[in-house]
C-alpha cells in the first residue's frame, strides 16, 4: 500500500506561542544542513531568514537558495496536503509549524496516516520560565495540559533564566502530567540572551546595537513576557533612533504594582504615564525594517526584563 | 441619462428624514427623488415605467453575515432537517427521519454521473436523538456507489462501506474514526485528520469551489430571489486566484448582487494578510468591496464548541474551543487595527465576546480611531455588560437572530437552559443602547432570507413554537432596519446603500406584500424581484 520510500517524511513542531517554535525553526533554515524541505509556517510573518539564503520571495512563498521552500500554513491544512503531494517535484522532508492551540496527539494522527506522508519526527516545545503560569491560565491552561499530555518527546527551552529550585518545579509539572515524556534541553543561549536575570540586572551592559540599515515600513508587536525597567526601555528606544519611528504600548512595572505604565516614544522623547488598571502587557514598534525590529525587540526583553519578583 | 420613475404601492425608504414615498426616480443608477411624479419631473424628461404599481419598495436587504459556500451546496444533495429552497427556488423538503434520508439519497444516485462520489450535506446529527446515522443505513442506499454525507457543523461526516474500502480508513488509526465494540468502523468520521482521508481521496475541496464563478453565481441567484442586493462573504481565502474569480464574475452585467468578501484572518501572518488585502482593494469596483478582515475566534453552542463563562454548558461538562491562542487574537486585533481595516469578529459565546472586548479597547487605548465600526459577529450570548461595553467602545453588532428558530429548543432544552435564553440575541438592548446592529442567517448555517431573520428578531418564536425572551424582540420597523441600513452600517457601505436617499444607489427590494402590515408575518412577506443600481435584475 504505503510506500514510504516515496512518502513525505513530517517534522512535526508544536508548542504554545512563544515557546521558541520559530526560533527553532528560524535556526534549522540558517544552519542549511536540511535540503529538500517544504517549511510549513503559522506565524509566518516571524520569519527571520537571512537574506543570503533568499533565492526569491513572491505571494506569501519563499524559495531559499539551498533548494528549501517556506510557505504559510493556511486556514485549510487538508486541502493544502492534498496539493503538496501533487507537486511536480514534491518536497523530500515537511517541516511544520503547528499553531500554538493544535493538538499534538491529532496532528501526529493526521502525518501517521495520511495518504502521501509519514510521521518522521514530532516534538512539542516549552518556555520553561513560563509554563508554570501557562498550565494555570484559566482561557488556555486546559489546552496546554493536553499538549504536554500528549508528545512523546518535550523540548525545553528558556531554562537558563530560572534558578534550579524553579527549574525542578517546572520539570516535575511536566513529567506530571506526561510520565513516559522523553525531555530534551535545548542549548543555552550563550549571547544575547540572559543570564540567570536575578543575578546579572545589576550589572547588565549596555548592549551594542551595531549598525542598523533601514528597511522598509514595519510594525512589530512584542508581547512583554515580565516586567520591565522603564527607564532602560527608553535607554533602548533612543539607542534604535535611526530606524526606530514610534513605539507605544502598555509595561507591567515595579513602580506600577497596581497597573501598568503607558509608554509612548518618539524620536523627540518619550512620555510615560502610570495607569491604574492591567493591561495585556503589549509593546508596539513602528520602524524601518522588520529585522531591525525584531533584532530590537530581542535585546529589548534581554536588557530591559526586570526579576519576576 | 433619462429618469426613470417607479411608481409603487408604498416606499418605505429608511431614511428618517423622508420615511416614506410613492414614486422612485432613478437617474445614473441612483435614487433622484423618492417624492411624487411631479417633484421627480422638475429634474428632466421622465420615462415612467409602472410594472411595480402594486408593488412595496425597500432598500434592498443586506445579508451582513453570510459565505459563498451557499452557492457550492446545491451541487450536491440536500438532506436538512429543515425546508429549503435551491437558488432555482426549487423546493427541499426537510428530511425527519432515516428512511426519508434514505430515500432522497437513491434519488440523488439515480441523477449521479459515473464514478463520482454521491455526496450529501446539511444532515444535522442534534435533531436525531437516539437514531444515528451510520455505514449501514447508507450501504442500504448503495454500498458499491461511495456516498458521503457531511454533517451541519461541517466537523463530521458520515461514510459507506464503499468509501471505507476506498479510502482504506479501517487500516488507519485516528481517534475520529468511530468504531464499535468490536473495533469496526461504524461509518462515522469526525474532525479533520480523520476526514482528510475522504476529502484527500475523491480531490473534495468545498471552499476552494466557492471562490469558482459558478458558485458565486449561484449564490447570487439565492441572495435576489430573497430580495437582497447586497451580500457578504464572510471567511474568503482571498488568494489571487480567488481575487481574480470574484472581480471577473462580479463584473458580468448579469450578476446581480453587489458582494464584500472579508480576508480570513487566520489564514495569513498579519503582515502579509494587510499586504494581500490592500492589493485586493485596488481590485474592487462599484459591485466588489475589499476592505474587511474575518477573525474566528471560538466554536459554535449547537457542537459545544463555542467558549461559555459560568456557568458553561447545561448538560455536558467542558468549555469550548479557541481557533486560535487568545494572544494571537490580541495581536491580530492590534494589527488590522492599526493597519486601518475594519475587522469582523466571530465570537459566539460570551467568554469570547470579553476576550475580544479586552483586545478591542487595548486596540482602542493605543491607537485611538474614530468610526472604526469594529464589529463583533454572532454575540448570541452577549450580557448587558458587553453590550454597554460595546457601546462604550462604539463597536458595531451583528446579532444570529436566526438561531432563535432553529436551534432555540435546543438551547433550552440542551446547551443554556432557560435564564441564558432569555437574552438569546439581545436586538432589543442593542437597540435601546444605540448600538450599531445588523442582523444575519450565516447561511449556509440556516438558509438565506432577511425577511425570515427580520420575523425571527421579531417574534422571537423557535421551530416548536416556543417563544424565548420577549424583552429581545424588536418592532418591525427595527427589524427592517437591520436588514438594511444596520448591516450597511457595519460594512461600512451606508454612504452608498441600506436606504432609499437621494443620492444614494437605487439598490431595491420590490415585494408582494407590505411589511409594516401587522396581519402578515414578516416571513411571509413574498419578494418580486429586485433592482441593482436602478435595473431591475430579473432582466
Ligand atoms: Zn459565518
Amino acid at each position: 500500500m504505503r510506500d514510504s520510500d516515496h512518502s513525505i517524511g513530517v517534522h512535526l513542531v508544536c508548542g504554545f506561542l512563544g515557546s521558541g517554535k520559530t526560533t527553532l525553526i528560524n535556526d534549522m533554515i540558517a544552519s542549511g544542513e536540511i535540503s529538500d524541505a517544504l517549511f510549513l509556517i503559522n506565524d509566518f510573518g516571524s520569519m527571520n531568514i537571512d537574506a543570503d539564503l533568499i533565492d526569491s520571495r513572491e505571494g506569501g512563498v519563499i524559495r531559499l537558495t539551498n533548494g528549501c521552500v517556506c510557505c504559510g500554513l493556511s486556514g485549510n491544512l487538508s486541502s493544502q496536503l492534498t496539493q503538496i503531494r501533487r507537486w511536480p517535484d514534491p518536497p523530500r522532508r515537511l517541516v511544520v509549524e503547528a499553531s500554538g492551540v493544535a493538538q499534538p496527539r491529532s496532528l501526529m494522527q493526521l502525518f501517521n496516516s495520511a495518504p502521501g506522508y509519514c510521521l518522521a519526527q514530532v516534538e512539542l516545545l516549552v518556555d520553561l520560565s513560563l509554563i508554570g503560569r501557562l498550565l494555570e491560565d484559566s482561557t488556555v491552561g486546559e489546552l496546554v495540559r493536553y499538549q504536554v499530555a500528549e508528545v512523546p518527546v518535550i523540548l525545553i527551552n528558556r531554562w537558563d533564566v530560572l534558578d534550579e529550585g524553579e527549574r525542578d518545579a517546572s520539570v516535575k509539572q511536566l513529567e506530571a502530567l506526561n510520565p513516559d515524556v522523553t525531555l530534551s534541553w535545548s542549548p543555552s543561549r550563550e549571547s544575547g540572551m540572559p543570564t540567570p536575570r536575578q543575578a546579572s540586572l545589576g550589572e547588565s551592559v549596555f548592549p551594542e546595537l551595531g549598525q542598523l540599515v533601514p528597511g522598509v515600513l514595519a510594525t512589530f508587536t512584542l508581547t512583554l513576557p515580565g516586567t520591565i525597567d522603564a527607564r532602560r526601555l527608553a535607554q533602548l528606544l533612543d539607542a534604535a533612533g535611526e530606524i526606530l519611528l514610534r513605539a507605544k504600548g502598555f509595561i507591567l512595572s515595579e513602580e506600577a504594582p497596581d497597573g501598568c505604565l503607558l509608554i509612548q516614544w518618539t524620536p523627540s522623547g518619550s512620555i510615560v504615564t502610570q495607569t491604574f488598571r492591567r493591561q495585556a502587557p503589549t509593546l508596539v514598534l513602528i520602524g524601518k525594517g522588520r529585522d531591525n525590529l525584531a533584532y530590537l525587540a530581542t535585546l529589548l526583553l534581554t536588557y530591559a526584563s526586570a526579576p519576576s519578583r | 441619462m433619462t429618469i426613470t420613475i417607479y411608481p409603487a404601492r408604498r416606499i418605505i425608504t429608511m431614511n428618517p428624514s423622508q420615511p416614506e414615498g410613492d414614486c422612485l426616480a432613478v437617474k445614473d443608477g441612483r435614487v433622484l427623488s423618492v417624492g411624487s411624479m411631479e417633484h421627480a419631473s422638475a429634474f428632466g424628461d421622465v420615462s415612467v415605467d409602472d410594472r411595480y404599481a402594486d408593488k412595496v419598495l425597500m432598500p434592498g436587504f443586506v445579508e451582513g453575515h453570510s459565505h459563498a459556500l451557499e452557492g457550492v451546496i446545491w451541487d450536491y444533495v440536500y438532506l436538512g432537517w429543515f425546508d429549503k429552497q435551491s437558488p432555482e427556488g426549487e423546493h427541499w423538503q426537510g428530511l425527519r427521519d432515516v428512511a426519508s434520508i434514505q430515500e432522497r439519497l437513491a434519488a440523488g444516485l439515480a441523477r449521479l454521473a459515473p464514478g463520482a462520489p454521491l455526496i450529501a450535506w446539511g444532515f444535522d446529527p442534534i435533531y436525531f436523538s437516539g437514531a444515528r446515522l451510520d455505514k449501514r443505513l447508507l450501504d442500504a442506499v448503495s454500498d458499491e456507489v461511495p456516498i458521503i454525507v457531511m454533517h451541519a457543523s461541517l466537523h463530521v461526516m458520515t461514510i459507506n462501506s464503499a468509501v471505507i474500502e476506498q479510502a482504506d480508513i479501517a487500516s488507519k488509526e485516528i481517534d475520529g474514526i468511530v468504531r464499535n465494540a468490536g473495533g469496526e468502523c461504524v461509518g462515522e468520521l469526525q474532525e479533520m485528520p480523520a476526514m482528510h482521508l475522504v476529502f484527500d481521496r475523491y480531490g473534495i475541496d468545498f471552499f476552494e469551489q466557492a471562490s469558482q464563478p459558478g458558485a458565486l453565481r449561484q449564490y447570487a441567484r439565492a441572495a435576489r430571489r430573497e430580495g437582497i442586493t447586497t451580500i457578504t462573504d464572510l471567511l474568503n481565502p482571498l488568494s489571487d486566484d480567488a481575487i481574480d474569480s470574484m472581480r471577473s464574475t462580479t463584473l458580468e452585467p448579469s450578476f446581480p448582487v453587489r458582494l464584500v468578501p472579508a480576508l480570513n484572518a487566520l489564514g495569513w501572518a498579519p503582515e502579509e494578510g494587510s499586504k494581500q488585502l490592500a492589493k485586493a482593494m485596488t481590485q474592487g469596483h462599484d459591485k466588489l468591496f475589499f476592505g474587511i478582515v474575518k477573525l474566528v475566534t471560538d466554536g459554535a453552542i449547537q457542537n459545544y464548541t463555542a467558549r461559555l463563562q459560568w456557568p458553561g454548558y447545561l448538560d455536558v461538562e467542558g468549555n469550548g474551543v479557541w481557533n486560535a491562542p487568545p494572544q494571537t487574537f490580541h495581536d491580530m486585533v492590534l494589527h488590522y487595527h492599526q493597519a486601518g481595516f475594519q475587522l469582523h469578529i466571530h465570537t459566539n459565546g460570551d467568554e469570547a465576546v470579553e476576550l475580544m472586548l479586552d483586545a478591542l479597547e487595548e486596540a482602542l487605548c493605543l491607537w485611538p480611531r474614530p468610526n472604526h465600526r469594529h464589529t463583533l459577529q454572532h454575540v448570541q450570548l452577549i450580557r448587558q455588560d458587553q453590550l454597554y461595553r460595546v457601546k462604550m467602545l462604539e463597536a458595531c453588532l451583528n446579532i444570529f437572530a436566526n438561531h432563535i428558530y432553529y436551534w432555540g429548543d435546543i438551547h433550552l432544552s440542551r446547551t443554556l437552559g432557560f435564564d441564558r435564553c432569555q437574552r438569546l440575541e439581545p436586538a432589543a438592548s442593542a437597540s435601546r443602547l444605540g448600538i450599531t446592529f445588523g442582523i444575519h442567517c450565516d447561511a449556509p448555517v440556516t438558509p438565506l432570507s432577511p425577511l425570515f431573520t427580520a420575523h425571527c428578531a421579531h417574534r422571537r418564536q423557535t421551530a416548536s413554537g416556543t417563544v424565548l425572551g420577549m424583552a429581545e424582540a424588536i418592532d418591525r420597523h427595527v427589524a427592517l432596519e437591520a436588514i438594511t441600513l444596520g448591516a450597511a452600517r457595519t460594512l461600512q457601505l451606508d454612504k452608498r446603500i441600506g436606504s432609499l436617499e437621494p443620492g444614494k444607489w437605487a439598490d431595491v427590494a420590490i415585494l408582494d406584500d407590505d411589511p409594516l402590515d401587522e396581519r402578515i408575518a414578516l416571513k411571509d412577506i413574498r419578494v418580486h424581484g429586485t433592482l441593482l443600481g436602478g435595473l431591475p435584475t430579473d432582466a
